[in-house]
């Protein structure tokens, strides 16, 4: 098969080699155009999850003492409610 | 060295905030089980799952919406009209105040069962239409079908020729059905015999088929999974009559195991069934979620409420631990998310 390709260029005029090359880089700049419109719609889809926690705009620092005073305030609730029942 | 001495302490330290709510929990329950030591007696833990039993099949329900990244408030309500109707519909034969004295014989259990389906499957289609087609925040259309199904269930029992008033005097053979041990599980109640049933079903829908995993692909990314070839709206709808189902069933043996049915019927319900997903793993950021995790998160919750009653504390106190539990989930769910960003 690949002989054949070879054998077919070469019976190839220069003038039509020339037209050949050009609609290949024609080929590859469109392919790439392809890519590039590709990797846009990626990149939107990646950005665009609007979930929940998206918006919270907090530290993880801030979330340890939050889930602490949680701890704190759950067991003094528990303890409460077992010494005055 | 000095290194993996660092790593060790910073695992170690995510780990017990990861876990915190287990850890409370646990120390919680042995506490309990410390002052009294029949708590953990197996009639009592047969009692605890039983009365888990028909929120944890209304749990596996509200667990696909909340994979799916929404939620449903009025999941208890819909269970109150589904309950409602089965109720009214398996009253004993020869109760003079039934709601449909024509009924003279007692009914196949399946029509009631059926019925209560169809409800439960016509008001969850009105939430998954409202997120999927109108694209409304499931919070939103969710809360008015809360009070549609109120107001409907409200206007059910008050048709009855006395008035509102409890539908009760049900037919023995349903009441054995539900709260009996009679399907050859020796001494396993037939209410958790029906929950491993729909837990079973559940996860071969959540994890062997195509609408389990396009909801797994919805919630984590609906913009991906759209451009991935998954038809959205149609696969949310799924969920939703999934869940549609479960509520009918729930709604069905809930009936039987009150043995009656009043306007108040499923209050708070959806609550500690999303409560109940929240501790089991399941997360409100979307795409992440186990059946078993539903089930214990269930379990675990009911556990609490069970401990609290049996060391009779106030029930005033009781909303204030639930209501602290809950937002401690969401914060650990929280913080994971920020930390893995």
């Amino acid at each position: 098969m690949e002989q054949e390709k070879t054998e077919t260029f070469e019976n190839l005029s220069h003038e039509e080699l020339m037209e050949k090359a050009k609609k290949l880089e024609e080929k590859e700049k469109g392919i790439e155009k392809k890519e590039r419109e590709l990797s846009v719609l990626e990149a939107s889809i990646t950005a665009s999850k609007h979930n929940l926690y998206d918006k919270i705009n907090v530290s993880v620092k801030t979330m340890n003492i939050f889930i602490g005073v949680l701890v704190v305030l759950l067991v003094l609730a528990i303890v409460v409610a077992i010494v005055y029942k | 060295m000095e290194k993996l001495k660092n790593m060790k302490s910073i695992n170690w330290s995510e780990f017990l905030l990861d876990y915190a709510l287990y850890f409370i929990l646990g120390l919680m329950i042995i506490g309990v089980a410390i002052a009294d030591s029949t708590f953990f007696s197996t009639s009592n833990m047969w009692k605890i799952l039983a009365q888990a039993s028909t929120r944890g099949i209304l749990a596996l329900g509200v667990a696909g919406m909340i994979v799916l990244a929404g939620t449903d408030l009025s999941a208890g309500r819909i269970l109150g009209c589904g309950a409602a109707v089965s109720a009214s519909l398996l009253q004993s034969v020869t109760y003079a105040s039934r709601m449909y004295p024509q009924i003279t014989e007692p009914i196949n259990m399946f029509i009631p069962l059926f019925l209560s389906i169809a409800v439960c499957v016509a008001f969850c289609a009105l939430n998954g239409f409202g997120v999927a087609k109108l694209h409304m925040h499931a919070f939103i259309i969710s809360l008015g079908t809360q009070l549609i199904a109120y107001g409907v269930l409200c206007l059910y029992i008050d048709s009855q020729k006395g008035g509102a008033q409890p539908i009760g005097s049900l037919d023995s053979n349903y009441i054995n059905l539900v709260n009996g041990k009679n399907l050859g599980f020796g001494v396993v109640p037939n209410l958790v015999v029906f929950l491993v049933i729909c837990a079973v079903v559940m996860w071969f829908v959540w994890n062997k088929t195509t609408l389990g995993k396009n909801m797994f692909a919805i919630g984590g990314n609906k913009e991906a999974a759209a451009v991935s070839g998954v038809h959205v709206a149609k696969n949310i709808m799924g969920v939703y009559l999934v869940a549609g189902v479960l509520y009918g069933i729930s709604a069905f043996l809930e009936a039987g195991r009150v043995q009656s049915v009043t306007t108040s019927t499923g209050l708070n319900y959806d609550l500690d069934a999303i409560s109940g997903c929240v501790i089991g793993g399941v997360s409100f950021s979307g795409g992440v979620g186990t059946i078993p995790g539903v089930l214990i998160g269930v379990v675990i919750l009911q556990v609490i409420n069970y401990s609290l009653y049996y060391l009779g504390v106030n029930p005033y106190l009781q909303y204030i631990i639930k209501g602290l539990i809950i937002i401690l989930a969401v914060a650990i769910d929280v913080r994971k998310y920020i930390a893995k960003k």
